[in-house]
């Protein structure tokens, strides 16, 4: 980690002398967690405020290929001592480099890394490192229409369990049209497809019960071929900029495992709505609903100690957000923000969750 | 064989009728076009002698002032009165046919615009069905009925001080100066607002922006206890995403017919950047075009002020005996 922070400091000081335009992002703020370590209620949810910090410098240059990098860092950590393995660190590098072949297509490389470091050691559950290289071809019409198309490679690295581990290639098509154009108002839609195929570290699971049996930890039963994921993602968006801005998506996820319990489809629906209220405050109110459906039955522990469990075939999760936000000067602005998440299609899976931040920005 | 002869009968009898169902929606649309374009140009024949009409008349009126204008400065008499009373009586009628040519070239005027919608709408359904070969050349024609431009190109006037002018033309010079610096203030006004407005349509994405980006972040995925043996991993951070692209700049609203509008107005770099701002959907590219495009009117504005202070320095220095 001290060498990680070693070389983003190196490269965050060069950046700026080195490019044409650069940019900056810094945001501090404090927030309070009703559930931290974000567990069902069963389980006994630990509340704590916590501290949160994130940083970005970005910069550009070149003129016949143009680069890009970004660089980004940040911490959380609890104001209690309860919830410790909660800290981390995290960092982030994403350099791109991109190259018009002619007035309408453009090539591009890039490569990026996201990294969470435990501060109370590797065992950390939300400790991983995910990283990618892409080459993708843009294409743009006389009508502002665009698609892009990206193939490359993902590795996700699981630093609790490293039979989670993954590798594997993966493609994407983005399209980009603009539906409507007016004075200081417009309508985008944007659509998105991905695809990846994920090879794990780990066995697949297989169903050690005979079919029409409960089903039960001793069900799950390590096979003898690695597994392996195709998980597809579809998405569209539908935005509207004026003096307020909205938006509404949609998107659909299907994983498809070779192991015992790990398929879905996901639906998620998305909506947010952003308005100015007095003396310069905007309000963003978000809605999001997502209905998870399993190609096998999920187990989910109600009581680890004696071993009983609900089985769940669907599963709704919801979650409301209220965001206040106001810009002081040219560079900072402060932001309120209060968000609700629960799930709670089946009683034993009962999840709750509601976070209230206030925290401060600067951005040149 | 038999089944051979009533097939083929049946399709004789049903395919052409299928056919004549298809046919009339493309004749339509030609139809619908045709019928609008050939109102445009009846309406822009129409427009045209008008417009002749009233410059023949507009000359014909200014004569009549002008002669009325020298007979008031004749010495009064019976004959003089007369002839003065003969003209008023005559350059009235020619205001009242003044009068009602410009009400008929502001009728037309709607007609016209009302026309060339109806022209643009069909050809929009044309466009929509034609194949990727014919719609350019439909798009090219389409262009033709776009509807006007609410700002009209701003010529100015020449500003420079011609050492030998008298000093009528030169307050004539100024004259024409101050009416340009007018044009001018209201433009800077405009486009100030222009840039103010689309300041709060920048802030209102860049906040809604921002909430999106802290929904993503919420990393609100439950972690469940493990059920499996050996495995103990929460799928949250598997689909872990990669960091956003910077999104490419797009389109957005009449920066090209500002662009044409100031383009004798500001320097070339300023002309591109509204050009430019009419690709991006990043409102602050918007806000930032119209405030390079106000400061740029703003400074030619001054200049504009000094040449003209200039010239009518001139003018009276001429006339100081």
């Amino acid at each position: 980690m001290i060498r990680a922070g070693v070389v983003a400091g190196v490269l965050v000081s060069a950046m700026p002398a080195a490019a044409q335009t650069w940019r900056g992002q810094a945001e501090a703020g404090a927030e309070y967690d009703s559930n931290v370590r974000r567990v069902e209620d069963h389980v006994g949810v630990a509340a704590a405020p916590m501290l949160r910090a994130h940083a970005t410098v970005a910069a550009r240059g070149g003129q016949v290929t143009r680069w890009s990098l970004a660089v980004a860092g940040g911490t959380r950590a609890a104001m209690t001592d309860a919830v410790r393995d909660e800290d981390a660190v995290t960092g982030a590098i994403d350099a791109t480099a991109a190259r018009s072949t002619s007035e309408h297509v453009a090539l591009s490389t890039r490569a990026t890394h996201y990294e969470v470091f435990p501060v109370d050691g590797a065992a950390a559950t939300r400790a991983f490192a995910s990283s990618g290289v892409d080459l993708g071809a843009a294409i743009a019409d006389d009508r502002d229409r665009t698609a892009t198309v990206t193939v490359g490679a993902r590795r996700l690295q699981y630093k609790p369990d490293p039979n989670f581990d993954w590798t594997g290639p993966a493609l994407t098509l983005a399209l980009a049209q603009p539906l409507w154009r007016g004075e200081a108002r417009t309508l985008d839609l944007s659509a998105d497809y991905r695809l990846e195929r994920r090879s794990y570290r780990g066995l697949a699971y297989r169903n050690g019960c005979l079919p029409g049996v409960m089903l039960e930890t001793r069900c799950f039963v390590p096979g003898d071929r690695a597994r392996a994921d195709l998980v597809q993602v579809a998405s569209a968006h539908l935005t509207y900029t004026g003096l307020r801005a909205a938006s509404l998506g949609y998107e659909l996820t299907v994983a498809d495992s070779t192991s015992f319990g790990s398929s879905f489809v996901r639906h998620r629906v998305s909506g947010s709505i952003t308005s100015p209220l007095v003396a310069r405050v905007f309000a963003t109110a978000s809605l999001a609903a997502q209905l998870d459906r399993f190609a096998e039955p999920q187990l989910v522990a109600r009581d680890v100690a004696n071993q009983s469990f609900t089985s769940l075939d669907d599963e709704a999760r919801s979650s409301a957000a209220v965001r206040l936000g106001r810009s002081f000067g040219a560079h900072w602005q402060a932001e309120l923000r209060w968000s609700y998440h629960l799930s709670a299609l089946a009683a034993a899976a009962g999840y709750h969750r509601q976070v209230v931040y206030g925290g401060v920005t600067w951005e040149r | 064989m038999r089944c051979t002869w009533i097939l083929i009968a049946t399709l004789a009898v049903v395919a052409p009728r299928a056919m004549a169902d298809v046919r009339p929606r493309v004749a339509q649309v030609d139809s619908a076009f045709d019928t609008a374009a050939a109102t445009v140009t009846r309406l822009q024949k129409a427009q045209a002698a008008a417009l002749a009409e009233r410059a023949a008349v507009t000359r014909r009126y200014d004569a009549e002032l002008a002669e009325i204008d020298q007979l008031k400065r004749q010495k009064a008499s019976w004959r003089r009165d007369r002839a003065l009373r003969s003209k008023l009586a005559s350059s009235l009628e020619t205001a009242k046919a003044l009068t009602s040519i410009a009400a008929r070239i502001r009728r037309g005027e709607a007609e016209l615009t009302k026309a060339k919608a109806a022209a643009a709408a069909a050809l929009d359904v044309a466009i929509a069905r034609a194949t990727p070969a014919t719609r350019p050349q439909l798009e090219r024609r389409r262009a033709q009925f776009a509807a006007p431009s609410q700002h009209k190109k701003i010529v100015l006037p020449d500003d420079a001080l011609d050492p030998l002018a008298d000093p009528e033309e030169l307050e004539s010079q100024a004259a024409a100066l101050r009416d340009a610096e007018a044009a001018l203030t209201a433009e800077v006004t405009r486009l100030a607002r222009r840039a103010e407005r689309f300041d709060l349509v920048a802030e209102a994405r860049r906040q809604h922006d921002r909430a999106e980006s802290m929904s993503q972040g919420d990393d609100d995925d439950v972690r469940r206890v493990a059920v499996r043996p050996g495995g103990g991993g929460s799928e949250g951070a598997a689909d872990t995403g990669l960091a956003p692209t910077d999104g490419a700049p797009e389109a957005a609203a009449s920066g090209r017919d500002l662009a044409t509008a100031l383009a004798a107005v500001v320097d070339a770099r300023t002309v591109d950047a509204l050009r430019q701002s009419d690709r991006s959907t990043d409102p602050s590219t918007w806000a930032a075009a119209a405030r390079q495009a106000k400061d740029a009117v703003a400074a030619r504005l001054e200049l504009l002020r000094k040449r003209r202070l200039a010239i009518e320095a001139r003018a009276r220095e001429l006339r100081r005996p």
